[in-house]
């Protein structure tokens, strides 16, 4: 390979706004929501809770591209989505982590809303 | 929704559409059923790109690890297969949304050269793999010295 076109980095011109694909699931004392955000690292993510609002936004890796596309099937950009969060989710005990390009955030409900099991007494 | 209250109007195709939506929504959310190998499914999305001495293929495999790919070269086709694992056993009834696929799944993609299969290099990183593909010698581009 010669110095000319060894690793050229290309900055993307063009950045698309892009809408992760989610599994959401209830885990009876939490709800887990699982994003697709490949190319997404760590320092790259910003999860935030705002007013009843979870916003998710993971910036892709700038990477180097060079020579002449064969096959152009995905473009990079910024994945980003908001979901509303209901009033049993305890906006305190939100945790996030990123790993392998996939997001997952425990949404810890409130201790009130927490299935419990309630003895019942039959008179 | 003005669809509904045009012309003929029948109120049971609607109920029908309503229930196929729902049908679709618990098909999705079956955990056994392996819907990244449905047809039409396009998984792994791949870039690839061409230079005088490589190709270099990319595909987003969000939740794949390294153990679960098998990438194999042959002349000038690639095959990437792999599984992608559930994350775990979570019944049908307790999703609220279920966009993701899981499953086997595998692609081929013809290079436009054969390939040097012994200087294959394969990383994977935050979700996105990465394969170098060396062309073999006897492709490579080379000048020709013409003789006066």
């Amino acid at each position: 390979m010669t110095k000319e076109n060894e690793r050229q980095v290309v900055r993307h011109e063009r950045r698309v706004d892009l809408t992760p694909p989610v599994d959401i699931y209830d885990e009876g004392d939490k709800v887990i929501l699982i994003a697709d955000m490949p190319g997404v690292n760590p320092e790259a993510l910003e999860v935030r809770y705002e007013r009843g609002q979870l916003m998710i936004h993971g910036r892709q890796e700038d990477w180097s591209e060079y020579g002449s596309p064969v096959l152009s099937e995905f473009e990079i950009g910024d994945y980003r989505r908001t979901f509303t969060v209901g009033e049993d989710i305890d906006p305190a005990h939100i945790t996030a982590e990123i790993k392998n390009g996939v997001l997952r955030i425990n949404l810890a409900k409130v201790e009130a809303r927490k299935p419990q099991k309630i003895a019942v007494t039959v008179k | 929704m003005t669809r509904f209250f045009s012309g003929n109007w029948n109120p049971y195709q609607m109920l029908f559409r309503l229930q196929d939506e729902i049908n679709r929504v618990f098909d999705l959310a079956d955990s056994s059923r392996p819907f990244l190998a449905e047809p039409g499914a396009s998984f792994p999305r791949v870039n690839v790109y061409t230079t005088p001495d490589e190709s270099v293929l990319r595909a987003e495999v969000p939740g794949v690890d390294l153990q679960d790919l098998d990438i194999t070269v042959e002349g000038d086709t690639l095959t990437v297969k792999g599984t992608r694992k559930p994350d775990r056993d979570v019944p049908p009834e307790r999703y609220y949304r279920c966009e993701r696929g899981h499953g086997r799944f595998g692609r081929s993609v013809h290079l436009p050269h054969r390939v040097d299969a012994g200087k294959v290099k394969a990383t994977l990183r935050s979700g996105v793999l990465e394969v170098r593909l060396p062309k073999a010698p006897e492709e490579k581009p080379r000048s020709i010295t013409v003789k006066g």
